[in-house]
């Protein structure tokens, strides 16, 4: 599928850059409309964006800036002699430019949340689809 | 590349105010404040949170069963839609906790029971199965999934061996005794024997009602030890010839 580590790389950083957008959809819209993102997300991390959207949603909050990442690097390729592909990737995730406010746009106190966070993201593909299946945080040596 | 992980997740817990956390660190959950991972080290899975939430001013306390751990048990002092929505201008009280959960070992058997026939197969299989631990993290339920997934036999006679296989008993296998199974072994020589069994559980943790997630790495854990003579072959009479049972010893 993949002729290089750096080809396998650059379609897993396309795939997260449009997912990241659609999710930026998601939250400024209230997180009222999960089909945005699940042309990019399957398995248990849409299950995890599912019970998080309806969590933010029934609240009244949405989000105000955008999330983005950068730092990407292929941890490991994987393919099976099916052909199935899995990519693991580090990536930091910024959400320094976006926050969260309620119904009357008053802005929810973050505390001391991060702004960067090291992701260890899972993108696997079936018949030919790629997706982002898994997301944790990184928690061994900091990155970001 | 290295997987090594300090453990920690960082949890959203506000009884009756807020959602709490599903497993994995989605976007939107960092940005709220809500991720999830777990760890294995010294043979158990652990899983950890923090949590914060309105403070009296009168300190902290935890809840949960403590684990081994070593490593920050903090990863964010405070999740803001909590200290914004709930607080109503206290300052946040900060829990940690962490609960350390271990599979229950399996046990081997052998056939024939205890003893062997130099030069004929000797069936060894382990009794274990998929379970699950359950437990509470900050109050809540909490829960690690432990799967059999290798079995480590050393048969005390210089062979050790790694099978996927728990293996099952002649009978369940429908292959005559002192038949090669997956998990069978042939001794050449006579004398006493101690087989040692080790069985590798992979982990998947769960809380407070989120999916199952994988935990990285095995837990390694011993069955116990069996300790067999292995004689040479005695002829004896047994009721009935093969032709008038095909299943009697020795047919």
């Amino acid at each position: 599928m993949f002729a290089s580590d750096e080809e396998a790389l650059a379609a897993a950083e396309e795939l997260y850059g449009q997912y990241l957008a659609a999710e930026n959809q998601l939250g400024a819209g209230g997180w009222n409309d999960i089909s945005l993102i699940k042309p990019y997300v399957r398995g248990a991390a849409l299950a995890d964006e599912i019970q998080t959207a309806q969590d933010l949603s029934a609240k009244g909050y949405h989000q105000v800036g955008d999330i983005s990442y950068d730092t990407a690097t292929l941890q490991q390729a994987e393919i099976a002699e099916s052909g199935q592909v899995v990519l693991t990737v580090y990536l930091c995730l910024d959400v320094s430019g976006a926050g969260i406010v309620d119904a009357t746009n008053q802005t929810i106190d973050v505390g001391e949340r991060p702004g960067r966070l090291a992701l260890e993201i899972e993108f696997d593909d079936v018949d030919g689809d790629l997706k982002v299946d898994r997301s944790e945080p990184w928690t061994g040596s900091d990155f970001c | 590349m290295d997987r090594f992980r300090l453990l920690l997740i960082s949890v959203l817990l506000i009884p009756g105010a807020l959602a709490v956390a599903t497993g994995g660190c989605a976007p939107g959950d960092v940005l709220s404040g809500v991720c999830t991972s777990g760890t294995i080290s010294d043979g158990a899975a652990h899983i950890g949170g923090t949590s914060a939430w309105p403070g009296n001013g009168t300190g902290s306390s935890g809840h949960g069963t403590t684990g081994g751990i070593s490593g920050p048990p903090v990863i964010w002092k405070c999740l803001e839609v909590t200290c914004a929505k709930d607080d109503a201008g206290a300052e946040p009280i900060t829990l940690s906790d962490i609960a350390s959960f271990r599979p229950s070992p399996g046990v081997q058997y052998m056939q024939p029971d205890g003893w062997m026939v130099p030069g004929l197969d000797a069936n060894f299989y382990a009794v274990t199965a998929q379970h699950v631990v359950n437990g509470t993290l900050l109050g809540q339920p909490a829960s690690v999934r432990f799967t059999p997934v290798a079995f480590h036999w050393n048969y005390g006679d210089g062979t050790a061996v790694t099978r996927s296989s728990k293996g099952a008993t002649w009978q369940a296998l429908g292959i005559p005794e002192f038949g090669p199974t997956p998990t069978s072994h042939v001794y050449v020589t006579e004398g006493t024997y101690t087989i040692r069994l080790t069985i590798d559980f992979a982990a998947e943790y769960r809380f407070a009602g989120s999916p199952f997630y994988p935990i990285d790495g095995v837990i390694p854990l011993p069955a116990n030890d069996l300790h067999v003579s292995v004689d040479g072959a005695k002829t004896v009479l047994v009721e009935h010839d093969c032709a008038a049972n095909p299943s009697g010893p020795g047919c």
